[in-house]
């Protein structure tokens, strides 16, 4: 039985423990009553209004049990508990030997606003937002069923990021499950701040070129990997949300493609396809062709490229990895620089590249069209874990036709499905194309 | 642990091929001269010199253009006498600035006087040579290769790209021209019961050429010439729905009908003289196109006029037939389908060669002739 002598000891090593800290409060409300809590996690007005102004109406037996009744207060004697609970926004309330902590967190978020990452044509514009029940909220609306469940996990030493576990119990893949609780467990970080981080540690190899696990901002698009089975993953302050397991084909899956009449989603899906080949291979071919086999080409082409090639230096790999990484700085100037000055670096850049370096004779003709449409073509990749990998394995792609000409291209490409049919995730295989078999169809549930 | 290791290992392996591989320097497609046409003659005669063996080897190279906006682009013509022809071509290098690449040169013409000596050289050299594709066509021309490889014809944008769209039929579709793929011709070289057959290409005034006849060959040389109706016929007999006109007399009015489809088989039948009767069936559907006199069509003209036309085709073909076979050659394949139906191994060519000089010709052709758009 707690007496007011330990309630008393636990408040001063609560004092002692958050000295120095300028938004730490404490307040003794009459005689019998003291509070404590942090200013800058508290929500002052829940304070006044709950805590401090019944205090002076009620007597002391109607308060305990008024503060008691409120939903989101607990009653506890252990420090530590105490401490974590007032480092998140509640309100340590002694009366008399018993002490509760009083739910009174306020939370800065901002609202929920439209996608930005994921932008489709027609179809929910709702973006996960950085508060975690707001995006509970956002997924159960669209997902009403006593199956969803979602488990609360503590992920950090210091930031104790509160990370959900969201699956549908009637349809969830228990291997899948079991596998993700296990590594979630297994996690031992200070700081967990971005779902990109933890989508790091939850994967099982530390050298990957593929994402195996979806990240994503749309609301949607979890509901409806729950609804096939999957296992989503919410994050508190991070407003994107985890799927595993994935599979490569999801990469390649928009949230239009539902919307849309079926031979125009197909159409949309090998696009999608048809932009990841160009991407990957047309500077590779672009190399080869130039340097190892003209005899591919037709007669005009071959001459074209040729002529154009006439004032060039350097062999077509240098020309083509100067280009590309030309390209690659102007997409990330154009995505770091502040939205004022943007346009400029894609104004300036686009000029001095694409006229510019032609007719000072730097690069072909030819080439600038292929940079173009290689930059295009990746970003038609919805989903942009899948795009960056993209970005990057076109490189080595040109590394090999520098080396072997369009051998060294079809031989990556049977290297690069080699390694996609190894990969797995979550023990699921990776290039599979139906993530799920044998439950249920995926057409007799869910709206979105 | 082993997935490291083999990691390192592939990079160990990538590094060392990286370093084996800086000898050689990349020449890239600006550094190529593309040979588009290859032409190949007999030696211009130089009295007193014995000059019997030599050959002189043209070739149309084109100049990268990086406008195409330009209306053409320039050729240029280099040509070299020589004893054979890797030496010819050794001593072409030194003619021009750049690699001589073969990988785009689709068409290899023999000149006549050429083709007349012997062949097998050229046949020889053009399968050995890696970097010219065997989709290459081949062509025999008149009066030499380098007369018809200088030539420029004003509606050629790419040098030499006139010659692969008429041979190929990728452009006109002419039923006087016979393509003939390098891999084919080499193949019908060697082989037996089958004798080669190559367009004739020929120099037509200053900027023209002309493709209408064709070479018949022997397993060596050149040995006739087939007219351009005749070329016409070993179309039809050869190819499947042939697209031509011809025509038919009847009571002094022509009637001229263009093919729609057309079929052609034939049968090696022995008669119960035991001599062998090659049986050629031809036939097709036609549209009337045109009569010369103003005549109403009637269904019963047009069967009459389909009569006529069969009978006017076996005249014809019959008469190529016999012609075909008075040269001693075979270029429609009656040997080889013989050997194909007598399986006696040890005697079948003798065999062959014992039946050939007293071979028959049979033709049943079968002319249906409609009309369109019949409005009065």
């Amino acid at each position: 039985m707690p007496t007011k002598r330990t309630e008393q000891r636990v408040e001063e090593w609560l004092s002692e423990q958050l000295s120095d800290t300028m938004d730490f409060e404490e307040r003794s409300l009459g005689k019998s009553i003291k509070i404590a809590f942090m200013k800058s996690l508290s929500d002052s007005d829940t304070v006044k209004r709950f805590i401090v102004v019944p205090s002076y109406e009620m007597d002391l037996p109607a308060y305990e049990s008024y503060i008691a009744t409120f939903p989101g207060c607990e009653k506890s004697q252990d420090k530590q508990k105490v401490l974590e609970f007032v480092l998140k926004g509640y309100i340590y309330i002694r009366i008399e030997a018993n002490s509760y902590l009083f739910d009174a967190k306020k939370t800065e978020y901002s609202g929920i606003s439209a996608n930005i990452t994921e932008a489709i044509v027609q179809g929910p514009n709702d973006a996960l937002t950085e508060n975690i029940e707001t995006n509970m909220n956002l997924i159960r609306r669209r997902y009403q069923s006593k199956d969803l469940k979602i488990e609360p996990i503590t992920i950090g030493n210091v930031s104790k990021t509160t990370v959900a576990v969201m699956y549908d119990a009637s349809r969830v893949d228990r291997e899948v499950l079991e596998e993700m609780r296990k590594r979630l467990s297994k996690i031992s970080v200070d700081i967990l701040q971005s779902a990109g981080e933890l989508e790091k540690y939850l994967s099982e190899r530390k050298y990957r070129m593929f994402p195996t696990t979806i990240v994503t901002e749309r609301p949607d698009r979890v509901v409806f990997n729950l609804a096939e089975g999957k296992v989503a993953l919410l994050m508190d302050t991070v407003d994107y949300a985890i799927i595993a397991p994935s599979i490569f084909n999801d990469f390649f899956t928009a949230m239009d493609d539902k919307i849309q009449v079926p031979l125009v989603g197909w159409f949309m899906k090998i696009i999608r396809y048809v932009g990841l080949f160009i991407t990957v291979t047309l500077p590779a071919f672009y190399v080869a062709f130039t340097s190892y086999n003209p005899e591919i080409l037709k007669v005009q082409i071959t001459l074209l490229i040729a002529g154009s090639r006439a004032a060039v230096p350097y062999p077509s790999f240098v020309e083509v990895g100067l280009m590309l990484l030309m390209m690659e700085f102007l997409i990330e100037a154009s995505l770091r620089l502040p939205k004022a000055i943007g346009p400029t670096a894609t104004t300036v850049g686009g000029l001095i590249l694409g006229q510019a370096a032609t007719q000072a004779g730097l690069v072909s003709n030819i080439m600038i069209i292929i940079v173009s449409a290689v930059a295009i073509s990746n970003f038609v990749i919805p989903l942009n874990m899948m795009a960056f990998t993209v970005r990057v394995l076109k490189y080595f792609f040109i590394f090999f036709a520098a080396i072997f000409g369009l051998i060294g291209i079809v031989v990556s490409m049977i290297g690069l499905i080699m390694y996609l049919s190894e990969i797995r995730s979550f023990g699921k295989p990776y290039m599979k194309i139906f993530a799920i078999e044998g439950k249920q169809g995926k057409g007799d549930q869910q709206n979105g | 642990m082993r997935g490291r290791l083999y990691t390192t290992l592939l990079i160990i392996v990538l590094c060392t091929c990286g370093i084996m591989l800086t000898g050689c320097q990349l020449k890239d497609v600006e550094r190529r001269s593309f040979v588009l046409a290859f032409g190949i003659d007999s030696a211009p005669t130089d009295e007193g010199k014995d000059n019997q063996n030599l050959i002189e080897v043209t070739l149309k190279l084109a100049i990268p253009e990086g406008d195409p906006s330009k209306r053409d682009q320039e050729a240029v013509i280099i040509s070299q006498v020589s004893n054979t022809i890797p030496e010819a071509i050794r001593l072409l290098k030194s003619k021009v600035d750049k690699e001589l690449d073969f990988s785009q040169c689709k068409t290899l013409l023999f000149g006549e006087s050429y083709a007349k000596k012997s062949i097998s050289e050229i046949s020889d050299w053009m399968v050995r040579r890696r970097d010219i594709q065997l989709v290459a066509y081949n062509g025999v021309a008149r009066p030499s290769a380098k007369e018809v490889l200088s030539l420029h014809p004003k509606s050629e944008r790419v040098p030499a790209y006139s010659l692969i769209l008429s041979l190929g039929r990728e452009g006109t579709e002419s039923p006087f021209i016979v393509g003939m793929f390098s891999y084919n011709f080499r193949r019908h070289l060697s082989e037996q019961g089958l004798d080669p057959i190559l367009p004739l290409v020929e120099k037509d005034g200053e900027e023209a050429i002309l493709i209408n006849k064709s070479v018949l060959l022997d397993k060596k040389r050149a040995r006739a010439e087939l007219t351009p109706d005749e070329t016409r016929l070993y179309n039809l007999l050869m190819t499947q729905n042939l697209r031509t006109s011809f025509f038919a007399e009847k009571d002094g009015v022509i009637y001229s009908y263009n093919m729609e489809s057309t079929h052609a088989k034939f049968k090696l039948i022995t008669s119960k003289e035991g001599k062998t009767i090659v049986q050629y069936y031809v036939g097709g559907r036609a549209i009337l196109e045109d009569n010369n006199q103003d005549v109403e069509t009637t269904g019963s003209l047009l069967r009459e006029v389909s009569k006529v036309a069969s009978e006017k085709w076996e005249k014809d073909i019959n008469k190529f037939l016999v012609k075909v076979h008075g040269t001693g050659l075979d270029p429609l394949g009656w040997g080889l389908r013989y050997m194909a139906l007598n399986w006696n191994n040890a005697t079948e060519i003798e065999d062959w060669e014992k039946i050939y000089p007293q071979l028959e010709f049979r033709v049943k052709a079968d002319v249906e002739i409609k009309y369109s758009g019949m409005i009065h």
